[in-house]
């Protein structure tokens, strides 16, 4: 018990530390010019097909435990692996979009390491001949927010293989549980070359990577659900690489690259710089010391007797491949900023990142081409990034164009621009059709009816009634001098709210705009 | 059925009965236990007390075994010297070396057509069909009733997997 406590107290006192290194590490981090950071990524990828790589079995997401697997999948003896067509296919797509030089042959070899989660004893993976080798992702100011105008970020190679089990620890009697679900499920594991110099670049290449393989459709996920694990090969000033493994979000790879960045600069500082390689895991405060040279593992790699190699048809297979890749982010992002979108870097930024509300934006803009409505550009942009994803995070959803289907969104902004309802009634009725469903059955101008947020049609004298109200007002008194001795001119968009209020919302912002300037400037 | 011979040699003259067949297969040449017994003796390393906790660990074996059961008496490292032996005996036999070891030290077939597009689509839509007798059909085989010990439907391995033996 005595050692025990000695330990947590221990545990508690290094935690403690480590947060504070960690805040620190947060607030002050900068790369400093004398010590050169070079950094390189270990991207794993789980990929979405249908079934498992070496047997049929279909692939598991939240299953329950131990449900999706093969004879192959638990490795029970005188089973054989034979390789899912499947996932060669989307290999090949991510190798063909990240420039990557497919091999005409390519062979898949055991990586052999012991493991609970593991049954076979050894990984199926591509060591002596991957299935491409070189490749590049190209990160820009414009469309990436990197610093540098252009930067190229190198790749070394890509290979396929298999996901292991997962287990889960029980400390209390030692014992360890073993889900099979995910053993076997295909991999694909890229690895770059050191050409990162910045935080900026890593942020971008990431998210360009998940942006590149969600447009494939060829991932399950993104690095927050797990489909996407990143390891971190980094070095200051040439010394020997520190491999940090497992890396489960983009905040977890950044705050470790600055940690570990720190802690080689103080070693170097101490004269004690990193001379033999070692692999270390974030445990979400500090990088941590796992194996060193000594107790390195031997992977004893040998080719694997019992899959036959993978041959291909380059001048068939690669122009075919081509011609099916979708439209890239580039691609999109140039084709939102052009006619007849015209939309801002910003929103289509949004859009680009987010593949389903850009294909939601895309059939609104139809819809309402359709009905040749004005001002197409702005309106249909400015409802969906603005209006729509607002209301969304007020009321903490997701989006998902079933919550109001991209003609319901247009019905209303038809209405709108046919001054049927003013912009804030309408933005109204976009909330409450987000919370009540059974209203989408209903027609906009049905609506509109129900609730009475039709646009009222006032005579000069009732809007000048309004205006006097809100100018009469002793509460707004001091804007009204502030306006009339010609200070602050915006201040009238208040008084423009107060008569919008007035009116319970019923008139156009824009004719009491109109009215209070000429009264301003008489 | 028909056996297709592939192969062809002489390395003796043709049996002429079946007595000289069996007088053949009465005299061997040589024996396995002649390629185990001579430990050490071809003047390669051997194995010692450091590499076999390395391939215990390797194995996720525990290196207690090497004290505990061994005795002290060196048996396992006795043991593995003469696989040691044997395999440098495999060695030391003289063979055609192909160019391109990777893909001759599969025993599976190398000679494949390359694929195409279309054969890879094929493949997918046609071929690539789970199989109840590999047991890819959900449902229809219980992995948990072949393990000893289960907990709610997980496998269990006992000791903490690997962590213990770090610690």
């Amino acid at each position: 018990m005595f050692l025990k406590k000695v330990k947590g107290q221990l545990i508690i006192r290094q935690f403690s530390q480590a947060i504070a290194f960690s805040n620190k590490n947060q607030e002050t981090f900068k790369f400093l010019k004398d010590y050169k950071l070079k950094c390189g990524l270990e991207i794993h990828t789980q990929l979405d097909t249908s079934k498992k790589l070496f047997s049929l079995s279909p692939t598991s997401f939240n299953e329950r435990q131990n449900t999706r697997v093969s004879y192959f999948d638990v490795s029970l003896p005188g089973t054989q692996p034979r390789l899912n067509p499947e996932a060669l296919l989307y290999t090949l797509k991510a190798a063909v979009v990240l420039n990557s030089k497919i091999n005409p042959i390519s062979t898949f070899d055991r990586k052999h390491y012991f493991y609970g989660d593991q049954p076979l004893g050894y990984q199926i993976t591509q060591h002596y001949n991957p299935i491409s080798k070189g490749g590049y992702i190209t990160l820009t100011k414009e469309f990436d927010e990197i610093n540098e105008v252009q930067k190229i970020i190198n790749i070394e190679q890509i290979q396929i293989e298999q996901d292991t089990g997962k287990s889960m620890y029980k400390n209390q009697d030692g014992n360890s549980q073993i889900d099979l679900n995910r053993s076997n499920m295909p991999l694909i594991e890229l690895v770059t070359k050191p050409d990162f110099e910045d935080l900026k670049q890593v942020k971008a290449f990431i998210k360009k990577f998940q942006l590149l393989f969600k447009i494939l459709k060829i991932c399950t996920g993104d690095l927050e659900t797990g489909a996407i694990r990143v390891d971190v090969n980094l070095s200051v000033n040439n010394g020997e690489r520190i491999e940090i493994k497992n890396l489960s979000s983009t905040s977890a790879i950044l705050n470790a690259i600055k940690y570990e960045y720190n802690r080689q600069v103080e070693l170097i500082k101490q004269g004690n710089p990193i001379i033999s390689k070692e692999t270390r895991g974030w445990d979400g405060f500090q990088t941590v010391k796992l194996r060193n040279k000594e107790t390195a593992v031997d992977y004893r790699y040998m080719p694997d007797p019992e899959l036959p190699p993978i041959v291909l048809d380059l001048a068939d297979l690669i122009p075919n491949i081509s011609s099916n890749i979708p439209e890239l982010p580039e691609e999109q992002l140039l084709k939102l900023s052009s006619k007849p979108h015209n939309c801002k870097l910003r929103d289509s930024r949004i859009l680009v990142q987010n593949q389903p509300l850009l294909n939601y934006y895309l059939t609104l803009f139809e819809l309402l081409k359709e009905q040749n409505i004005k001002n197409l550009d702005k309106l249909s942009v400015n409802w969906c990034c603005h209006e729509l994803l607002g209301a969304l995070t007020k009321l903490d959803l997701e989006f998902d164009h079933n919550l109001l289907p991209a003609t319901k969104l247009a019905e209303l902004i038809i209405q709108v621009s046919h001054k049927a309802i003013t912009n804030n009634n309408a933005k109204l009725l976009l909330l409450h059709l987000l919370n009540n469903k059974e209203d989408l059955n209903k027609s906009i101008p049905e609506l509109i009816e129900e609730y009475e947020l039709g646009m009222d049609k006032l005579s000069e004298q009732e809007i000048v009634e309004f205006i006097d109200e809100v100018l009469k007002d002793p509460k707004n008194s001091k804007i009204v001098e502030t306006i009339q001795r010609g200070e602050k001119p915006k201040s009238i968009n208040y008084l423009i709210g107060q008569c919008m209020r007035l009116s319970s919302g019923k008139v156009d912002s824009k004719v009491f705009e109109h009215h209070l300037t000429k009264r301003f400037k008489t | 059925m028909l056996a297709k011979r592939n192969y062809s040699a002489k390395v003796i003259s043709k049996f002429q009965s079946v007595v000289e067949i069996k007088d053949f297969l009465s005299k061997p040449e040589w024996k396995v236990s002649s390629l185990l017994d001579q430990v050490n003796n071809t003047g390669t390393k051997s194995i010692d007390q450091s590499q076999l906790i390395k391939l215990l660990q390797l194995s996720g074996l525990s290196t207690k075994i090497s004290r505990d059961d061994d005795g002290g008496n060196g048996e396992l490292i006795k043991s593995l010297n003469n696989q040691i032996n044997f395999i440098n005996h495999l060695h030391s036999i003289k063979i055609f070396e192909s160019k391109n070891y990777n893909i001759d030290s599969r025993i599976i077939r190398q000679d494949l057509p390359a694929l195409k597009y279309g054969d890879i689509i094929e493949q997918i839509n046609n071929c690539a069909k789970p199989d109840l007798l590999k047991g890819e059909i959900p449902k229809n085989w219980d992995p948990m009733k072949l393990a000893s010990e289960n907990e709610d439907g997980y496998y269990i391995v006992k000791e903490g997997l690997i962590k213990d033996e770090k610690n």
